[in-house]
């Protein structure tokens, strides 16, 4: 017997009895469930102790299944992660203090710490943002912040990202005179960041297809940046001339040609349409809809009547008015609607269709499979209100979380039982048919297989159920696999695994390779740090 | 009477002694708030001597200290919960001095090296005993601790073994614990000893 145990055991220290004189209080979780799933791993933020730590299926019963981002600064707190599109590239937000006092004082006081620093000056201490690049568990740069931005926008090839500030995920902000009229555009290839005013409050970025233009939407205004001379130019085009006024933007894209800007904008039933493609002199052009739009998806030449020139689709849908409309987007004109049963808020693009359904909340159950090229329009039916939508990897099915929901006067036992219960909704957009589950409580999380020759199934999570359904696509068979604790979310990384994020103050996560079935936990990693209390000065 | 000196000689200066003792080495690192609120480690455990010199006994020592608390986390998304503890072991060796061979109350100096060797635990569900996250760790520290102590001996020829109580006051200092992954932690600071014993 190990002697340690064998001492323990004798002075009667079992798990079961730990001495409990004490009590510490912490704020805040030890980890951050709102993981990234990166190529290469899951990275994951320890906000008490930290750490940025990646994770991965553990290789053999000596190893962890985590290990610290390699040269991460001592004393930079991670605050947010992103990911760039071709997954390979963490960008993390992060925070350091340093102490502003004199050297002579920080040296005879041995000074280290933000505490020691506080307790010399509590004015001494200054926060400063940086946002860190991070590629194989490694750090790759850092970028120097002069404000506090919190959000990143990529293009398409992952090739350029923009840093601003999103004010909806600020609760304070730090700093006398804050100017939030700048974005950041970042070289991911390089780690070169260029400043470039963007109005007030920017609080969107879209990128053409073709990498050659980005547009910076802010407060009342757009702005065009020219990315293809390395000087990034920018023209500004307004959205209103009156200063009393203010334009919010709802909904935006970018016509496949790179050509149009389009965006809807709170109560208003017009749709904005930017000519991008002379950015010199740009130009708002306005086409008023039937009503204020919900939602507005751009399809890529679907429209056969030229087999030639295949022309670009904007398509959108209402709250408040039960039709879909295609607009022409070379011509901004001939509008063609198509009227539905119920409204539809939401668009999803499937294969060569597209999925539109409510997620108001109100009472509608219907989802509808668009051809835009027949401009035909089938329905399907969802038992019970659609919470939210998720297709398939190949794109072919398509499963919605469906919420409880009042039932009828005359509603037979069976439609009580569907309308009591959460459930989930499995719609084959191949032959527009459609199938509902009973869920026996809350889906939390549904996920698919990031490869396509798996996506057969969708796995799903309930709330607070100790296992994961793998459902079939196809006929709704389920077969369940037990989990180590109830889980909080679920989703695919690398090449097709599954993470699995559980309840747990200390750290567990679990990963499912979905072609053995085999379930691997990694746990106890949020422990790393727990007791290195002091805040460590940043360079 | 030659028989009786020798015996008060025994049990006087060059004693031998055994004590179960009560100790506490303190700690102000903040590490330690992970384990305890308060800034010591209770030991108890035993104490031996062997008399080297007519003022002189080497003195060897285990104590054994467990301190545990439970972690409240906050945070908007609600409230989490967890368990700490923290045993000691620690193993001293060193002298004990007893310059003023008075008859009851004796002054003397204790130095010590020490020993202390720490396992910590942590537990997110204790009623559960097979939960992943029972997480244990363990470091070693060394140092030294030097004590000035009190004994009191009632001290009687005619007996070969006398109760005898003593109380020390010190400074020890150890070096930084690596508790595996989960950060170190330092004892240096006041000491304290209490002990009940004899000398034979």
């Amino acid at each position: 017997m190990n002697p340690l145990i064998l001492a323990l055991a004798m002075t009667g220290c079992g798990w079961n009895s730990l001495p409990d004189q004490s009590y510490w209080e912490l704020e805040g979780p030890l980890w951050d469930d709102a993981v990234v799933a990166a190529a290469d791993g899951l990275y994951m933020r320890l906000p008490h102790a930290g750490k940025l730590i990646r994770l991965t299926p553990p290789e053999g019963e000596d190893d962890p299944g985590w290990n610290e981002v390699g040269a991460w600064p001592a004393g930079t707190f991670p605050e947010r992660l992103m990911l760039s599109p071709d997954g390979a590239t963490v960008l993390a937000f992060g925070s350091y203090a340093t102490c502003e006092l004199d050297d002579e004082t920080i040296a005879d006081e041995k000074i280290e710490s933000v505490e020691d620093c506080l307790v010399e000056d509590e004015n001494a201490v200054v926060w400063h943002d940086e946002l860190n690049l991070v590629r194989d568990g490694e750090l790759l740069g850092q970028i120097g912040l002069n404000l506090p931005f919190n959000t990143v926008a990529f293009n398409d090839e992952g090739t350029y990202a923009v840093a601003y500030l999103d004010f909806d995920l600020v609760d304070t902000l730090d700093g006398a005179l804050v100017n939030p009229n700048e974005v950041l555009f970042i070289d991911l290839a390089t780690g070169t960041a260029t400043s470039v005013a963007a109005g007030f409050s920017p609080e969107r970025v879209l990128f053409t297809q073709q990498q050659d233009v980005a547009v910076v939407m802010s407060r009342n205004q757009v702005v065009v940046v020219e990315l293809t001379s390395g000087t990034f130019d920018t023209v500004t085009a307004p959205t209103t001339t009156n200063l009393d006024d203010s334009v919010v933007t709802r909904d935006a894209g970018i016509s496949p040609d790179g050509r149009y800007m389009m965006m809807t904008v709170e109560s208003s039933t017009d749709l904005y349409i930017l000519d991008i493609s002379e950015p010199m002199s740009p130009n708002w052009s306005l086409v008023s809809m039937d009503a204020v739009p919900a939602d507005m998806q751009m399809v890529e030449g679907l429209v056969t009547d030229d087999e030639d020139d295949p022309a670009d689709l904007t398509v959108v849908t209402y709250s408040n008015r039960a039709q879909v409309d295609l607009l022409e987007q070379k011509y901004l004109t001939g509008i063609e609607t198509l009227e539905l049963e119920e409204p539809a808020t939401n668009i999803l693009a499937a294969q060569d269709q597209l999925l539109l359904f409510n997620t108001s909340g109100n009472d509608y159950h219907d989802v509808y499979l668009l051809d835009p090229n027949a401009l035909t329009v089938e329905e399907m039916r969802a038992e019970n209100r659609v919470m939210s939508m998720q297709l398939s990897p190949d794109r072919l099915h398509a499963v919605a979380v469906l919420s409880p929901e009042g039932s009828d006067a005359g509603a037979t036992a069976q439609e009580q039982y569907y309308d009591e219960s959460y459930g989930l909704g499995i719609f084959d957009l191949g032959d527009a048919s459609a199938f509902s589950l009973v869920a026996a409580s809350q889906p939390i999380g549904v996920a698919f297989s990031g490869d396509e020759n798996l996506s057969e199934y969708a796995l799903a999570l309930l709330q607070g159920q100790q296992e994961l359904i793998q459902v079939r696509l196809t006929d709704g068979g389920a077969s369940s696999i037990p989990l180590e604790a109830p889980a909080t979310a679920i989703g695919s990384f690398g090449d097709g695994q599954f993470y699995i994020t559980h309840e747990s103050d200390l750290g567990l996560v679990s990963f499912l390779d979905p072609e053995t079935g085999s379930l691997e936990t990694v746990h106890g990693f949020a422990t790393s740090g727990l007791i290195d209390d002091e805040t460590t000065l940043g360079r | 009477m030659t028989t009786l000196l020798m015996l008060a000689a025994t049990a006087t200066a060059a004693d031998n002694e055994i004590a179960l003792e009560l100790g506490t080495i303190y700690s102000d690192d903040r590490s330690w708030d992970a384990f305890s609120s308060d800034d010591v480690l209770p030991s108890k455990g035993l104490r031996v001597g062997f008399g080297v010199a007519d003022d002189v006994a080497v003195i060897g020592s285990y104590g054994y200290g467990a301190r545990g608390a439970d972690v409240d986390l906050w945070s908007t998304d609600g409230e989490g919960w967890f368990s700490t503890a923290f045993y000691g072991h620690q193993l001293g060796l060193g002298a004990k001095v007893t310059p003023l061979d008075w008859r009851y109350l004796r002054p003397y100096v204790a130095p010590q090296a020490v020993a202390l060797y720490g396992v910590a635990r942590l537990d997110e569900d204790t009623g559960d005993d097979d939960n992943l996250n029972q997480i244990q760790a363990a470091g070693t520290a060394f140092g030294g601790v030097l004590n000035g102590g009190l004994e009191l001996v009632l001290a009687d020829e005619r007996r070969k073994v006398v109760p005898a109580a003593y109380i020390e006051l010190g400074y020890g200092w150890l070096t930084s614990m690596q508790l595996d992954d989960l950060g170190d932690v330092q004892f240096k600071g006041l000491t304290s000893r209490f002990g009940l014993g004899v000398h034979f």
